[in-house]
């Protein structure tokens, strides 16, 4: 796709910017950057992107013709400050692609737009009937083919894609849960990273589609402090899997804590041995750890029933 | 439902590859076709590359020869005992629809295809058999989709259950989960059991029936026929001269799973006068790339973990305890038949031996030693798959 050219440059007084900006807010398409110090101004020096009417008899002085469009700009324009904004004038009249093209290219951040903001951008773009400019907004991702299934999602899992704290995929497994719900798991959740939330919540999903009450699991959460939230739901999702773990993690603190010596499950649990180690300096050390180790004997019958013995064995003979 | 509806309901076109072999089949599916009045559309196949877009569906089926990598060893898995089971690839794809189905993984969407066997494939099959003289060949129809649910129309079980049932040491299964045995050729048995008269001579074709209890037959598996239907055929079938062997594999664990499969063993009580050739075991398992499609089945929500070979099972323990399960009760319902694991490892293999009557003459060990013990010629003649 040809990008249109600059026909010109000039600068116009902030408040007529934001007089433009509030005229064609159509094209008012993109979230506003995260901003530390300094960013306004920096803000200020980059140019708008001002679209001249089809017709402009010539290029204008310091004045905004009458129907010249604010392509790109709404949100870096400064709310109070006053003063003259650079802006770039391009030829408008030749349809849409152009203008959009035109206002991705200033953005230039394919690949990186929120889905809210490409929503926007793809609807104007069907507005206007305009094509060839998916490059523009993510080269990598089918967006004809995802955006319907963003536009499908509830509000609250969308709000949640627009913070970015799932993803599309996580969103539309999760379709089944209320909004309210969401919501609250979201906050209970709120300190987990992006991989342990999304773990978090598909099992918290799993756990309620398996039976549990939805209040008895948000009781569960609420009454816990925000560090243990995501064991809670694991140990719910995974009970056979977290009580054997927890049988070995016994073993360990009840007979072998401060020993130097380790006990290993198979990986999984699959598997007939279980892995003994430990290291030595001198050979007291070693008579020690040999008799730390001895204590498991004690132990290993458990510690091996637990490899062919379904721990939650009565709740399935129902 | 019968198979003549199942057709109508799900076949659009058949495209056939030209092919002098072929030929007689074609002859007679379109006889079928005209006389049971079934609206397949039976034609040409436009070339003789990719199937054309407008047929790139599972209501079409492509009929061509088969090919040398047809016939081979069952894939087996990484890390997991093989039970020497060798396939001949005829029927590909499958329509029943089961939501736990690996072929839903490679298979979707795309058509089904008959690779009509010919003499070459019979003849390695024959070839690994010589080779292995004195052990048992296990052949089977059934891998890559089902031995007979399109087999009343297209017919190429009979000649294969005529040729390889002549085999002293082969046995020969056809895997099913529909009804569809009736138009099978009826062997004829001596006392024993052995074949005689003019039909086969050595080892008696089997019968094959996938099981499991009705209530995940209605939800997880499609069209197939009832467990009622399938054990009603299995009878029909020993009446007809072949030897019943069952499969329960997925188990699935469930609410109530031990009531629900130990009642579906009891079932098979029935069979104590024609004994299995074999039961085959295994727990429900997936690979990674199938979750997406089996997402909101509830038996998903149990707990898996990745296998060595890649695959998501079961926790060993929970797989142990269902094996022992059905051995115990298998062996209540049906003493003399060799019980088997599919794809599992050696650990939960050694769990599932223990317990079980020693290694003489008559024990579980000695009944499973024909089908256990390696074909250790078979590379040699040329069997596997080429990777």
């Amino acid at each position: 796709m040809d990008l249109i050219q600059p026909v010109g440059a000039i600068l116009v007084p902030a408040s007529a910017a934001r007089e433009l900006a509030e005229g064609s807010a159509r094209f008012d398409l993109f979230d506003p950057p995260e901003r530390g110090e300094g960013d306004e101004w920096r803000d200020s020096c980059r140019p708008l992107v001002i679209a001249l009417p089809e017709r402009s008899p010539s290029l204008p002085g310091d004045c905004i013709p009458a129907g010249a469009i604010l392509v790109w700009g709404h949100h870096r324009l400064p709310r109070r400050a006053e003063g003259m904004i650079p802006a770039i004038l391009i030829a408008g009249g030749k349809g849409g692609t152009p203008l959009l093209a035109a206002a991705l290219a200033a953005e230039n951040r394919a690949g990186s737009y929120r889905w809210p903001e490409l929503d926007r951008i793809c609807r104007l773009a069907e507005e206007m009937e305009v094509t060839g400019i998916a490059h523009m907004l993510d080269p990598t991702r089918d967006l004809p083919l995802l955006l319907p299934r963003y536009r499908a999602l509830p509000d609250t899992h969308r709000e949640a894609l627009a913070r970015e704290e799932i993803d599309l995929r996580t969103a539309e497994r999760l379709g089944a849960l209320s909004s309210p719900l969401l919501a609250e798991l979201l906050s209970l959740g709120e300190s987990l990273s992006f991989s342990r939330r999304r773990q978090y919540l598909i099992a918290a999903e799993e756990v309620l589609r398996r039976g549990m009450a939805e209040e008895d699991l948000l009781g569960e959460l609420r009454g816990a402090v925000p560090a243990q939230r995501f064991e809670i739901v694991m140990a719910h999702r995974y009970p056979r899997l977290r009580r054997m773990e927890s049988l070995v993690e016994r073993v360990r603190r009840r007979t072998l804590r401060g020993t130097g010596v380790r006990i290993d499950p198979p990986e999984r649990f699959e598997g007939s041995r279980y892995r003994v180690s430990f290291d030595v300096g001198s050979p007291e050390e070693l008579r020690r750890r040999l008799e730390a180790a001895g204590r498991l004997e004690k132990e290993l019958d458990e510690l091996l029933g637990i490899l062919y013995e379904d721990p939650l064995d009565d709740t399935l003979a129902r | 439902m019968n198979c003549w509806e199942y057709y109508t309901r799900t076949l659009s076109t058949i495209l056939w590859h030209g092919d002098a072999r072929i030929a007689p089949i074609r002859e007679r599916v379109e006889r079928i076709i005209a006389e049971r009045n079934l609206g397949i559309d039976s034609r040409d196949h436009p070339g003789n590359g990719a199937v054309p877009p407008e047929y790139e569906n599972p209501r079409t089926v492509v009929v061509r020869t088969g090919e040398r990598l047809d016939f081979g060893r069952c894939p087996g898995t990484h890390g997991h005992r093989c039970c020497n089971y060798l396939t001949l690839n005829v029927y590909t794809g499958c329509t029943l629809g089961c939501t736990y189905c690996i072929m839903q993984s490679y298979l979707r969407n795309r058509t089904l295809e008959v690779r009509v066997p010919g003499p070459e494939q019979i003849e390695r099959i024959l070839g690994v058999a010589r080779e292995n003289g004195g052990r048992t060949v296990r052949v089977g129809t059934g891998e890559v989709g089902d031995s007979l649910l399109y087999d009343p129309l297209f017919g190429l079980s009979e000649d294969l259950v005529r040729v390889l049932g002549g085999a002293e040491n082969v046995q020969f299964e056809l895997k099913t989960k529909t009804d569809y045995v009736d138009h099978l050729p009826r062997v004829a048995r001596d006392a024993g059991g052995a074949p005689t008269g003019g039909a086969p001579t050595g080892g008696a074709p089997v019968l094959g029936f996938s099981l499991n209890p009705p209530k995940l037959i209605r939800e997880e598996e499609g069209w197939a026929a009832s467990l009622e239907e399938r054990i009603a055929a299995a009878r029909r079938g020993v009446e007809m001269g072949y030897i019943p062997a069952f499969h329960f594999d997925p188990l699935i664990l469930h609410e109530g799973w031990r009531d629900a499969y130990g009642a579906v063993v009891e079932r098979l009580a029935e069979f104590r006068d024609a004994p299995p050739a074999w039961i085959s075991l295994g727990t429900l398992r997936y690979p990674p790339t199938l979750r997406g499609s089996i997402e909101e089945r509830p038996y998903v929500l149990e707990e898996f973990v990745p296998s060595a070979d890649g695959k998501m099972r079961y926790l060993q323990p929970v797989r142990s305890g269902m094996y022992r399960f059905m051995r115990d009760r298998l062996r209540e319902a049906l003493p003399s038949a060799p019980v088997y694991l599919c794809m599992e490892s050696s650990v939960i293999w050694r769990d599932f031996m223990k317990g079980q009557d020693g290694k003489g003459e008559g024990s579980a060990a000695s009944r499973l030693r024909p089908i256990m013990t390696p074909l250790s010629l078979a590379e040699r003649a040329g069997v596997g798959y080429e990777r």
